[in-house]
């Protein structure tokens, strides 16, 4: 298997390697031959049009010289004279010489002209009715011929005279090229002719006759060759029909009835023509490079224009190009395939090998077998020292695989122990809450076995609401991430397995163990801690209460001692005024109303004096024996007054009996409780009742008044309590008469009760110890 | 002279009060409750009212507040004994004009006068 595996790693990677580089070269090289072929197709292009624009230059040039060459023949003395003499009964008015004399003297001119030009075929001077006046005409070999008088034609239905006439000095006229015709016919063999002819100004201006040179295009046109390779260069005039051709007897269609036109043989080129001046470019199908260049020959008609085309077959373009191209594409092929069996043997050899010992020992190491080594003779170079490093790596894993081993049990051992006597409870589970481990102390909390817990959902740990919320809270978690208690301590209830419920701290921790998600809860139970701060809070509460009752007590006794100051004060600057003339009366009302408050404010600082002295202890009874109906109808003397004049009775009902009491005391015990009933009575009667047994006398003080409200009467003892803030002075007082009455009972080893229905009435009875 | 009305639930101090006024030859007239000097407020037309502050049925602060509700303009001098800052600046805030602590002093006269003038420009 092994041996098989190395093989096949071997072979797989030269193939795929070879194959690559090679489809690499195959691709690259016809990359480049393309892109070669197209420059190739541009240079030839481009050679060919400039071959065109320089034939086209050279052509142009030509006419300009045979233009040139006419105009220098007006400028002989002959034309003018035989213009003369013909207008003079044929004898030149200058010199008398005969018109005869000056025709003979234009022929010898016209004559060595034409010697002169061998491209010129023939020399007419020409009248402007047509007739010729003068005629010569290129003979066999170099002789000329001069043709006689009588011989002469008239060519006025000839297009080159009717056109020409119409020109100004210096103009000339271009005909069409056509075949030479003698008397009509053409000539043989045939003789393609441009005629060139410019109008004659006579002495007055006048257009009287016109010099006509007719051109073989033989040698105007020598320069568009036709080469055996199979280029063809002709030209086509612009009636379509070529007048110049590689095969003469396609030329001059129109005069010669043949249908041979450059439409029917390039009709692609013949259309583009209708609109531009040249083209060139590559005939796909056809496998040629064709084109075409306008020459306009005719300076007066943009109308008239020889075409010069071209059709050059497409191996005659890049021959020798592409045989280049050839040759190096294979040369470079050829590189590339012996590169590619270099690069598979030293990719074989020298990498895939070591690889092989390396990737089959590392494999044994995978494996677990930390033994494995690298046979490191098998490698070379860098991979002798990789080899080395992949031994030196196995021995460190070894030796630091047993390390962690021992340090792991170590710590898992100390982890347990730790998590077995923590106080609080642990408790892990799955991310749907299922329960996985729970430690000692979790178990104690909730009173489960870990039979009883293990696999069970997590709330049954829970009290309702949340045991059956609690599902969908794990799933709102799972789907969306948001946390309610997650990484956030807080306090809960907790369930115990008896259904009792506990105040608990709960920490909710997520790990991820085995790519899946677990919770971690840590729970403590805090009943006492929260008793503790149950008392607190009460303690804390009492503390405050106590402090705003001293405070707003505070805030009525300044209140209370500034009213009876107020009118105090406030009367003096009147009797201190020496100008008052206040009358008697006035100022006895006005000393009763001072009196009266300060009795009111002295009585309200004794108040506060016995109160300060009970509460400072500094207060001592003084105890002596006492009659308990004298003592009491001595009491209800003092209210005789306030009662009768509030319509209220007060009825002494205490059966008579002897006790031992601080009479002064208990006297104050009872204008406090009898004061109050007055104040909140305004019919029926105040009545006095007494027991007595071994330990203890009681008294009672009855009304008939509006009764206190039950959540008032826990209060009415309390120091600084009085029932209404607000009271006026005629209900309220100091706010410290129960208080000052529950101590005085107090101190006499009794006790002080009250019950009231509003409404009804109220009872006040106390004991005092015997 | 102007016409007050003095608003006080303790007799004492409220004949006090009318006598001293009266000597500056001011119309006084009495309520014994907010209730009592709200209606005669509003039913009068009194240059200035002492309001008391703590007294039974309604006090002081509410019978301003509701005064001032109503659209009562006149003025109103709360006079009272607390001393508690708050209390002043619940007088103030219940919408009266100016405070007077109790007890008052010899320049009581002087301060009825100057608010009376001040109310007047």
């Amino acid at each position: 298997m092994k041996k098989l595996y190395q093989i096949g790693l071997r072979g797989k990677t030269s193939a795929v390697l070879g194959g690559l580089i090679f489809i690499v070269l195959i691709i690259t090289s016809f990359i480049s031959y393309k892109q070669s072929q197209s420059v190739v197709e541009r240079i030839a292009i481009d050679l060919e049009q400039s071959k065109f624009v320089l034939l086209k230059h050279e052509i142009e040039n030509t006419l300009s010289n045979h233009h040139k060459n006419l105009l220098s023949l007006h400028d002989v003395p002959p034309i003018q004279s035989i213009l003369r003499a013909r207008a003079n009964n044929n004898v030149d008015p200058q010199n008398g010489d005969t018109l005869q004399e000056w025709r003979r003297r234009l022929m010898v001119i016209f004559g060595a002209f034409l010697a002169n030009h061998p491209e010129y075929q023939q020399i007419r001077y020409i009248d402007v009715a047509g007739d010729e006046l003068v005629r010569v005409h290129a003979g066999n070999g170099r002789d000329v011929v001069m043709v006689a008088e009588d011989k002469l034609q008239n060519k006025l239905d000839s297009h080159y005279v009717t056109e020409t006439i119409k020109l100004t000095a210096g103009e000339a006229y271009y005909s069409d090229v056509t075949l030479n015709r003698e008397q009509g016919v053409i000539q043989l063999p045939y003789l393609p002719v441009l005629r060139i002819a410019s109008p004659v100004h006579d002495e007055n201006g006048q257009v009287a006759a016109l010099i006509v040179i007719n051109l073989s295009t033989e040698r105007l046109f020598s320069g568009v060759l036709n080469e055996t390779n199979g280029v063809q260069r002709n030209i086509v005039d612009n009636k379509g029909y070529f007048i110049k051709h590689a095969d003469p007897s396609r030329t001059f269609g129109l005069e010669r009835f043949i249908d041979y036109k450059f439409s029917t043989v390039e009709p692609f080129l013949a259309e583009l023509a209708k609109s531009q001046d040249q083209f060139m470019g590559l005939h796909e199908s056809k496998n040629e490079l064709y084109g075409f260049q306008k020459i306009y020959f005719s300076p007066q008609d943009k109308s008239r224009y020889w075409m010069l085309t071209l059709n050059v077959p497409e191996k005659v373009v890049f021959s020798g190009i592409s045989d280049a191209l050839n040759k190096m594409m294979f040369v470079s092929l050829f590189i590339g395939l012996i590169s590619v069996v270099f690069i598979i043997w030293f990719v074989s050899s020298k990498i895939l090998t070591p690889v092989v010992v390396l990737a089959s020992t590392a494999k044994r190491l995978q494996r677990g077998d930390l033994e494995a080594r690298v046979d490191a003779s098998s490698t070379q170079n860098e991979f002798q020292t990789l080899s080395m490093a992949i031994n030196a790596f196995a021995e460190n894993q070894q030796h630091a695989t047993h390390l962690l081993e021992r340090q792991v049990a170590e710590q898992t051992k100390r982890l347990s122990a730790v998590i077995d006597n923590v106080v609080d409870g642990i408790i892990t589970m799955s991310d749907t809450g299922i329960i996985e481990s729970i430690n000692p102390a979790g178990k104690r909390l909730f009173g489960y076995s870990d039979a009883e817990i293990i696999d069970e959902n997590v709330k049954i740990l829970m009290p309702e609401p949340y045991h059956s919320e609690h599902d969908g809270y794990l799933k709102h978690h799972r789907d969306t991430g948001e946390r309610k208690i997650i990484g956030i301590g807080r306090e809960v209830t907790g369930r115990r397995k008896d259904g009792s419920t506990f105040p608990m701290e709960l920490a909710v921790g997520e790990i991820i163990m085995d790519e899946r998600r677990h919770f971690v809860g840590i729970t403590r139970d805090i009943t006492e801690r929260k008793k503790a701060e149950d008392s607190m809070r009460r303690a804390r509460e009492v503390a405050e209460t106590a402090n705003r009752q001293k405070t707003s007590f505070l805030n009525v006794m300044s209140h209370e001692l500034r009213t009876p100051l107020t009118v105090i004060l406030g009367y003096l600057p009147i009797l201190k005024d020496p100008q008052q003339k206040l009358s008697t009366e006035m100022i006895v009302r006005i000393a009763s109303d001072m009196d009266l408050s300060g009795q009111h404010l002295l009585k309200m600082i004794n108040d506060l004096l016995d109160i300060s002295k009970i509460e400072a202890g500094e207060l001592h009874l003084h105890l002596e024996e006492a009659q308990s109906v004298d003592m009491v109808d001595e009491i209800l003397r003092k209210f005789e007054n306030q009662a009768k004049s509030i319509g209220v009775l007060l009825v002494n009902d205490v059966t008579e009996f002897s006790f031992s009491a601080d009479v002064l005391r208990l006297t104050q015990i009872f204008i406090n409780l009898i004061g109050n009933a007055l104040k909140f009575t305004n019919q029926g009667a105040i009545t006095i009742s007494a027991t007595q047994n071994q330990e203890y006398v009681q008294f009672s003080v009855s009304d008939t008044g509006i009764g206190i409200k039950e959540e008032e009467l826990p209060f009415i003892f309390n120091n600084f309590h009085q029932v209404d803030d607000s009271s006026t002075r005629k209900v309220g007082g100091s706010g410290l008469g129960l208080a000052i009455t529950k101590r005085l009972v107090t101190l006499h080893g009794g006790e002080i009760e009250v019950t009231s229905d509003v409404g009804v009435g109220t009872r006040f009875s106390f004991t005092i110890k015997q | 002279m102007a016409k007050i009305l003095i608003v006080e639930d303790d007799e004492f101090i409220t004949r006090m009060l009318n006598l001293r006024l009266s000597m500056q030859g001011h119309e006084i007239e009495e309520a014994v409750n907010g209730k009592e000097g709200m209606e005669k407020a509003l039913a009068n037309d009194y240059e200035l009212i002492l309001m008391d502050m703590h007294m039974p049925v309604m006090d002081g602060h509410e019978a301003t507040l509701t005064l001032r509700e109503k659209g009562y303009k006149g003025l109103i001098v709360a006079v009272t004994a607390s001393v508690m800052s708050a209390d002043t600046d619940k007088a103030i805030s219940s919408g009266c004009d100016l405070y007077i602590p109790k007890p008052i002093g010899a320049d009581f006269e002087e301060r009825i006068e100057n608010a009376l003038a001040r109310h007047a420009s």
